[in-house]
């Protein structure tokens, strides 16, 4: 069916001054910034109800791997938005290139992760042990699980792109990729840093 | 010129990149300085504003520079901070039920429901 | 014309080729086409409203003649009751009203309103509709797991929702919760679409305010869909939890709070309340300029106090909530923005009447539909009044003046704006009119028997019966015979009005083949749709509109017509 599809002449207007894929994505990040705010705005009441109890527990998250989680999250979100610059002047497979290393480096993200997981579950902090390590198993995981669909998204794209096709969808993929790595800057502190309090 | 792209000039994103890493860098060292702070107040003001204050500094950032909402039209802005708007309504509402469960107008609870701690928790951190 | 229209048709022309190459049944399933898109929602929507009232029919006979069998049912459990009365006012509002009025009309209307060939992302708009239907086989799945349906309301409070010692039902549970989180996500996909479309893909000339009301009226209720809706889905996800894996986010013997569910809940189920009732509201606003032949009273009065309803209908959530053990300091809060809710609406109101005043009014069976949301819309509205003050909701509430008053104001949404969209633009959709006289029968067989439904049940309210009771026989102080009478008279009404949906569906498939034919624009109404033929073509135009005023010009003297339609560059005089 792909083959004989063609876009409707809709999607090429323009009457709010921007092209549809990025309004669309914009629309996509609004709704996402509700979701996870929705989450994120339940853990922090529960956060300040609970105080110090839950600041212990926060104490056993492993900073260094978040720390180093934002590190891999950042970088990868430079190779995208240079991605987006590769594409603008129509090097496709120059911004393909950056997007499979966008891609790797949210691998590493998910292997940390994973790390981080198995080594909190053997020492006894499984999503039952408290209510925090609930909302951290929940936040994450969420957060991971938009991790992987921009990686699983972002192949596709970055195949098109080898190609010379599609590139208007760098840029918009690439907003998504910016949005997950804001979430983890939030979910960072929330979980991993603040601790003292 | 493409119908589906506008084009539009880049500021240096190696130059964001690098003064994101140094925020990283601040947001991550604040806090456990904090910690070796004993004036309560001026240890929960440097946690909030090194880990939180710089978070938000980083997002600021990205968003604008990395996302191009600086450059976006103004309707972007605007549906981002309706979203923003009422998740702040969603906490203003729901915080003072959920943060109170000892309020004067309940019924106290000499001992508090949730009884800590359930884990060792003089454990060392990692 | 211009340059850019010129080859803005060429595009359009290769695009309509290009289109239906497979076989007529898989190419109708797998359409991307919007109008095929809103019938499969349309028709998905009322195959789950006949499931809806059947459920209704068997729990109001229960109620009416308990301990008997139930033709066509059998012997009702306490069990099957409370899932029947669960899942009834589950798919009811997210099977029927959603469907039908926000993804229904706004895929059939939106790009035919504002001049566009299809809905900026057709694709997705399929896929949306794909999860959409899913959803609606787990809803129907989760009736018949093992345990039965759920039956802990359609509000799933924990603890009952999330411990299945409680609510008995391990599957039908977790199902309920997957199906209802399914069709959101098909939701929040449809509401981007047309939020997209209407925003980006509107043709030349098509200004901000000459969008008719009932675009507007979806779009802002697919943004409020969209921004209620996120925590919820947080929550849901956090339910899911709690059901299957055990942790404590509601629970509060571990630190948890039952409450926040129900923030979480009502934080998205009060501007759902305005999710259905603004597309109601905008079909409404599109007949009754039409049926009155006169322009629109105070169109952007109406479209801002549209968005005054929107914002506000945020900050009323926790009236749901005053016998909650809420703070009574917020419950106070809460009363006042909730009755203050209540003027945007009103003056909504008064803007119909105000239209209708001094117009040359048709009696037609949509124009009657229109009247009849408007009458009966406004005795839900000032019902709540008394359910909104928390000093008498404490008396009301849970008891069936709350039932009746919400039917009061999701039937008249769901079920009369339904039938005043689809009597008013079946001639578009498919070409032929609808049997005037039986659409008559069949509008009062509605009305009638509905207010014979739901005005005993204010009074049986008043008298203090409680919802979710499965047999009052049980409570002495309820089994009076003087209230199991009205609860008869309920009963029978629903079964006269559900007797009388039978003429519609007969006139529905007859008139699809055998109705008076309906030219171009039978109405001789102004917006956009009524200007290509009828049924609209693949691409909706052979040449795309341009779009010269507003959308309710009617009456205007100088013009030779009484109305002068949104494309018509030049206008005829009454003097050339």
């Amino acid at each position: 069916m792909s083959e004989t599809y063609h876009p409707p002449l809709a999607t090429s207007r323009k009457s709010a001054g921007l092209p549809t894929a990025r309004l669309g994505t914009w629309w996509v990040v609004a709704s996402e910034v509700v979701i996870f705010g929705g989450l994120v705005v339940s853990f922090v009441m529960y956060r300040m109800r609970h105080g110090e109890i839950w600041a212990d527990q926060a104490s056993h998250t492993k900073l260094y791997a978040g720390a180093l989680n934002t590190f891999v999250l950042l970088t990868s979100s430079y190779f995208a938005v240079c991605a987006h610059k590769a594409a603008e002047v129509g090097d496709g497979k120059k911004a393909a290139n950056l997007l499979v290393r966008t891609i790797l480096l949210g691998g590493v993200f998910l292997c940390v992760k994973a790390y981080e997981y198995t080594s909190e579950i053997l020492a006894g902090y499984g999503p039952k042990a408290d209510l925090f390590w609930s909302f951290y198993y929940t936040a994450t995981g969420l957060h991971g699980f938009h991790v992987v669909a921009g990686m699983v998204i972002m192949g596709f794209v970055a195949k098109d792109a080898a190609k010379g096709k599609f590139l208007h969808r760098v840029e918009c993929i690439g907003i998504y990729w910016h949005f997950v790595d804001i979430v983890w800057i939030f979910l960072f502190p929330l979980f991993y840093i603040a601790s003292g309090l | 010129m493409n119908k589906n792209t506008d084009e539009h000039k880049h500021p240096d994103y190696k130059k964001i990149y690098y003064s994101l890493l140094i925020l990283l860098v601040i947001s991550i060292w604040g806090p456990v300085f904090a910690l070796n702070i004993d004036n309560r107040t001026m240890l929960v003001g440097t946690v909030l504003l090194t880990a939180f204050g710089v978070g938000l500094i980083k997002a600021t950032m990205v968003v604008a520079w990395f996302m191009h909402l600086d450059i976006e039209v103004k309707v972007v802005r605007r549906l981002l901070a309706v979203c923003i708007a009422f998740l702040i309504l969603l906490f203003a509402g729901v915080a003072p039920e959920v943060l109170c469960f000892d309020g004067e107008n309940r019924d106290a609870d000499p001992d508090p429901i949730y009884e800590y701690p359930k884990k060792d928790i003089t454990k060392p951190a990692h | 014309m211009t340059e850019a229209s010129e080859d803005e048709s060429q595009k359009h022309a290769q695009e309509k080729q290009s289109s239906h190459k497979c076989s007529k049944l898989r190419s109708w399933l797998f359409s991307t086409d919007h109008k095929v898109i809103a019938f499969q929602y349309i028709i998905t929507g009322m195959l789950m409203a006949v499931i809806g009232g059947y459920m209704a029919y068997v729990f109001r006979m229960q109620l009416a003649f308990p301990g008997e069998e139930v033709p066509g049912f059998g012997w009702v459990s306490p069990g099957n009751y409370n899932a029947l009365v669960t899942n009834h006012g589950t798919i009811m509002i997210f099977w029927v009203a959603m469907p039908i009025l926000l993804a229904g009309f706004g895929n059939f209307l939106i790009p035919l309103m504002i001049g566009c060939d299809d809905m900026v992302f057709p694709r997705l708009n399929r896929l949306s509709f794909q999860i959409f239907f899913i959803s609606a086989l787990v809803i129907i799945a989760s009736l018949h797991v093992a345990g039965g349906g759920f039956g802990g309301a359609w509000t799933a409070y924990p603890p009952l929702s999330t411990n299945p010692d409680y609510n008995l039902t391990p599957l039908g549970a977790v199902l309920w919760v997957v199906a209802v989180a399914l069709e959101f996500v098909a939701f929040l996909i449809g509401g981007i679409n047309f939020v997209t479309t209407t925003m980006n893909a509107r043709a030349p000339g098509m200004g901000m305010m000459r969008i008719p009301l009932v675009v507007w009226m979806i779009v802002i209720a697919s943004i409020l869909f969209m921004v209620s809706v996120g925590p919820l889905i947080a929550g849901a996800v956090m339910l899911l939890s709690d059901q299957l894996a055990g942790t404590a986010f509601y629970d509060p013997t571990n630190g948890g709070d039952p409450l926040l569910w129900q923030h979480l809940f009502w934080f998205f189920g009060h501007p759902e309340v305005y999710v259905v009732l603004l597309p109601a509201m905008g079909v409404v606003a599109e007949i009754i300029p039409v049926f009155a032949r006169k322009k629109f009273f105070g169109y952007k009065a109406a479209l801002y106090v549209t968005i005054a309803t929107g914002v506000l209908s945020f900050f009323v959530w926790a009236h749901h909530q005053f016998v909650s053990g809420i703070d009574p300091r917020m419950a106070h809060l809460f009363t006042v923005t909730t009755l203050l809710i209540s003027v945007p609406i009103a003056e909504l109101c008064f803007l119909f009447i105000a239209t209708l005043f001094g117009g040359s009014i048709e009696f037609r069976t949509p124009m009657l539909w229109a009247i009849a949301f408007l009458v009966e819309f406004l005795l839900g509205g000032v019902t709540g009044i008394y359910l909104g003050s928390s000093g008498s909701d404490i008396y009301f509430h849970d008891t069936y003046f709350v039932v009746a008053h919400f039917h009061y104001t999701f039937f008249p949404i769901a079920i009369i704006g339904m039938f005043a969209g689809i009597t008013h633009w079946f001639p578009k959709a498919f070409g032929r009119h609808l049997n005037e006289k039986w659409g008559k029968i069949h509008f009062w067989g509605t009305i009638i028997p509905f207010n014979f439904i739901f005005i005993p049940m204010f009074f049986l309210g008043l008298g203090g019966q409680h919802r979710r009771i499965f047999d009052y026989r049980h409570f002495p102080e309820l089994a009076l015979n003087d209230l199991q009478d009205l609860r008869i008279l309920a009963t029978v009404a629903t079964c006269v009005l559900i007797a009388f949906q039978i003429p519609f569906v007969i006139n529905f498939f007859r008139s699809m083949r055998k109705g008076k034919e309906a030219g171009e624009n039978p109405w001789n109404a102004t917006t956009l749709e009524w200007s290509t033929s009828s049924p609209p073509p693949h691409g909706n135009w052979e040449t795309l509109p341009t779009v010269h005023r507003g959308p309710y010009e009617y009456g205007i003297p100088e013009v030779k017509e009484d109305y002068l339609p949104q494309h018509i560059e030049t206008p005829q005089t009454s003097n050339g």
